[in-house]
């Protein structure tokens, strides 16, 4: 039955009588056993390679992720010739127990509830969890409330271990709604986890101000503390950048006070203030009414984060009437005396374009068209430079171009119109009709004539702090627009609007000031025509006569509803602010007041 | 000789177990200082944080000038210029 082995044996007894077939078995469970202790080698070594050496190192190595401090801003205090801060950091703490390690959890719930009152209920599920290691009962609790925590704890000698304030850096806007459309806010990202700057400043150097996270890979103790003297790799954390700006916070704070009360006064909707140091485009104060508190954007409506000065184009009006003139002063087609008849309209095509309140000047200089406001004399002006000119000129003083303004949302306004090459849109844009501007490329332009005709790019940042390092923002001139004789002309003429037109309301006694006002109709919504409501304008700058002027204002008034015209509301607020600057730069008067 | 060789080299490793306990021991204390101070350092860190937010909280401006209204101060808005020979000084009225 079996096959013989030699010496005649069955087959599986082996030599000293042991049966083969258990040998056999013995070898086979070996073999089995040691092929599943490989394969599980590698499972363990191979397939599952990582997750146990993560394993591993969870338990001997500390990995953590040091999140840099976001840049923060700074603005001037030409006063004490400092800065002062305008966003930091502000360490808030987030409050947690330890369920676990409290060993009377009723006593302990009564305490954290006359500590939190409002929290009763969430308090007593959380102590509850008796295996939970971690529940945080409140956030974002200012130092002293943390104090006042720890004191009442330490008094009702807790535990040390059964409780902890971990910190945590919040943005912090001082002065609240001051510069909100100016910093804009930490918000939320689009991913719904990460924090991301949003509007203004925070948008617009959001990756300058984040800096970049390091780490800190270490060997740790049994308590979980980093071996000091163990292995350590230290990527350290890259701090964002401070940005110092050229916003005075007292000049800030008197254009933003004023331009509030002058809202309220004339029952506007909302303005804008924009002061600049023409000197090199620097901008002194950005302000808009209504504005928002940053550290409480949650509460805002969405629509109110946009900065009107810098997104919201209008057709500015008659204060667009300088820069038409200083084209046609500049292309030597006319002078300051030059005189036209004005019959009181100007018939183009089917169109018949009249003068304000349908006034007739008859004859009248290039001074007068200013000094009045002569919408027909503004038409004359360009029909003198000719389109091709009058557009060249209108792109050159930046019009349809972004400033390049270091804030998000920047619009370039629609100058299209003067590419349609028809005559009645070019005679309607000479009085500031038909095309639309921001305040900011408005006051950059008349920074131009002010400042010798050079184009200068506004600016707001006057330096950066990158790892310690301070660099300035170098002045950027885009170019001579007009050239200086036309801008000192052109000074002259806004001079006289002030002394001797419609404009007196914007003198500053002892100084000499030079601006247009600009009383403009709002289009229809969807509509041709343009409705009852009006958007005032002045923009000006001073003082005039020796050396550059010391700033340029812009002051613009939503349908204000108790005035008429520009020359009774922003007029009055320009002298109002201007006033205030020469005082606070201590610039002495010009003449006698 | 076998006895002395013997000698010399638990002579050489008791000193080389001195030194070595010895370092380790500095280091351990030295890695403690260090921990101390990097909490010093983060506490310090806080308070310097603490005091900046304190410092822009007072310098305020609604707050100074609630401040200044309540010790009767008022804005001065007459300046007068006085020529010196040398300079331009403002003055008060």
């Amino acid at each position: 039955m079996f096959r013989r082995g030699r010496g005649g044996r069955p087959y599986f007894f082996n030599q000293t009588g042991v049966p083969v077939w258990r040998i056999h078995i013995l070898l086979v469970f070996f073999l089995l056993s040691g092929g599943l202790i490989l394969l599980q080698l590698f499972r363990i070594q191979v397939l599952k390679h990582q997750a146990y050496l993560a394993q591993a190192q969870e338990q001997y190595q500390i990995f953590r992720e040091v999140q840099p401090k976001r840049g923060e801003i700074y603005w001037q205090d030409l006063a004490s010739r400092g800065i002062a801060s305008l966003v930091i950091n502000k360490p808030v703490y987030n409050f947690f127990v330890v369920p676990k390690l409290i060993k009377e959890p009723s006593q302990t719930a009564v305490l954290l509830v006359s500590i939190f009152p409002d929290k009763s209920a969430d308090i007593l599920a959380k102590i509850n969890r008796r295996d939970d290691p971690y529940a945080l009962v409140e956030t974002s609790l200012e130092n002293q409330a943390k104090e006042k925590i720890s004191q009442i704890l330490e008094r009702a000698k807790w535990p040390a271990d059964t409780y902890g304030f971990e910190e945590e850096l919040k943005r912090y806007y001082l002065e609240n709604g001051l510069g909100g459309h100016l910093t804009g806010f930490l918000g939320i990202a689009a991913d719904g986890k990460t924090r991301s700057g949003q509007y203004g400043l925070e948008e617009y150097y959001d990756d300058l101000l984040r800096g970049q996270a390091g780490l800190i890979e270490a060997d740790k103790d049994a308590s979980g503390r980093p071996i000091a003297i163990g292995r350590r790799i230290v990527k350290p954390a890259q701090d964002g950048a401070d940005i110092i700006l050229t916003i005075d916070r007292n000049i800030q704070y008197k254009s933003c006070q004023a331009l509030a009360e002058r809202v309220a006064e004339f029952q506007a909707t909302g303005g804008t203030v924009i002061v600049m140091n023409p000197a090199d485009g620097s901008i002194y104060a950005l302000c808009n009414y209504p504005t928002f508190d940053p550290n409480n954007y949650q509460a805002v409506a969405m629509g109110n984060f946009v900065d009107p000065s810098l997104a919201n184009s209008y057709e500015p009006g008659s204060v667009f009437k300088p820069i038409t003139m200083a084209a046609a002063i500049d292309q030597k087609a006319v002078t300051p005396r030059t005189s036209y008849l004005d019959t009181g309209a100007v018939v183009i095509d089917k169109y018949t374009i009249g003068n304000a309140h349908s006034k007739i000047y008859g004859q009248s200089t290039m001074s007068d068209v200013l000094d009045k406001s002569i919408n027909t004399g503004a038409i004359f002006a360009f029909r003198a430079v000719g389109q091709e000119n009058f557009r060249h000129y209108v792109n050159n003083f930046g019009f349809g171009k972004l400033t390049g303004i270091e804030l998000a949302g920047e619009s370039d306004g629609d100058v299209h119109t003067l590419d349609l090459n028809q005559e009645i849109y070019y005679a309607t844009s000479s009085f500031g009709q038909g095309i639309t501007v921001t305040p900011m490329q408005l006051i950059t332009a008349y920074a131009a004539i002010a400042r010798g005709g050079r184009l200068v790019k506004p600016t707001i940042i006057k330096s950066l702090k990158i790892n310690g390092v301070l660099k300035n923002l170098p002045l950027q001139e885009i170019g001579q627009v007009i050239s200086p004789e036309t801008a000192e002309t052109m000074s002259a003429m806004l001079t006289s609007v002030i002394e001797n037109g419609f404009t007196k309301r914007a003198q500053v006694p002892g100084y000499k000031m030079a601006g247009k006002t600009g009383t403009a109709q709002i289009p229809n919504a969807g509509e041709k025509g343009y409705s009852e409501e009006t958007i005032h304008t002045f923009v000006g700058f001073g003082p005039v006569g020796d050396g550059m002027p010391a700033f340029v204002i812009l002051v613009k008034l939503d349908k204000p509803q108790t005035v008429p015209f520009a020359d009774s509301s922003s007029a009055p607020l320009f002298a109002e602010i201007a006033k205030f600057i020469l005082d606070y730069l201590q610039i002495p008067p010009q003449t006698s007041p | 000789m076998k006895i002395i060789t013997r000698v010399i080299i638990l002579c050489i490793i008791i000193t080389i177990g001195f030194f070595y306990f010895s370092t380790v021991t500095e280091l351990s204390s030295s890695g403690k200082e260090i921990s101390r101070l990097k909490q010093s350092l983060e506490a310090l860190e806080t308070k310097n944080r603490q005091l900046n937010v304190e410092l822009g909280e007072r310098q305020l401006l609604t707050s100074l000038e609630a401040r200044a209204k309540n010790v009767g101060l008022v804005a001065d808005t007459k300046l007068v210029y006085i020529k010196t020979p040398f300079s331009l000084v403002v003055s008060r009225k």
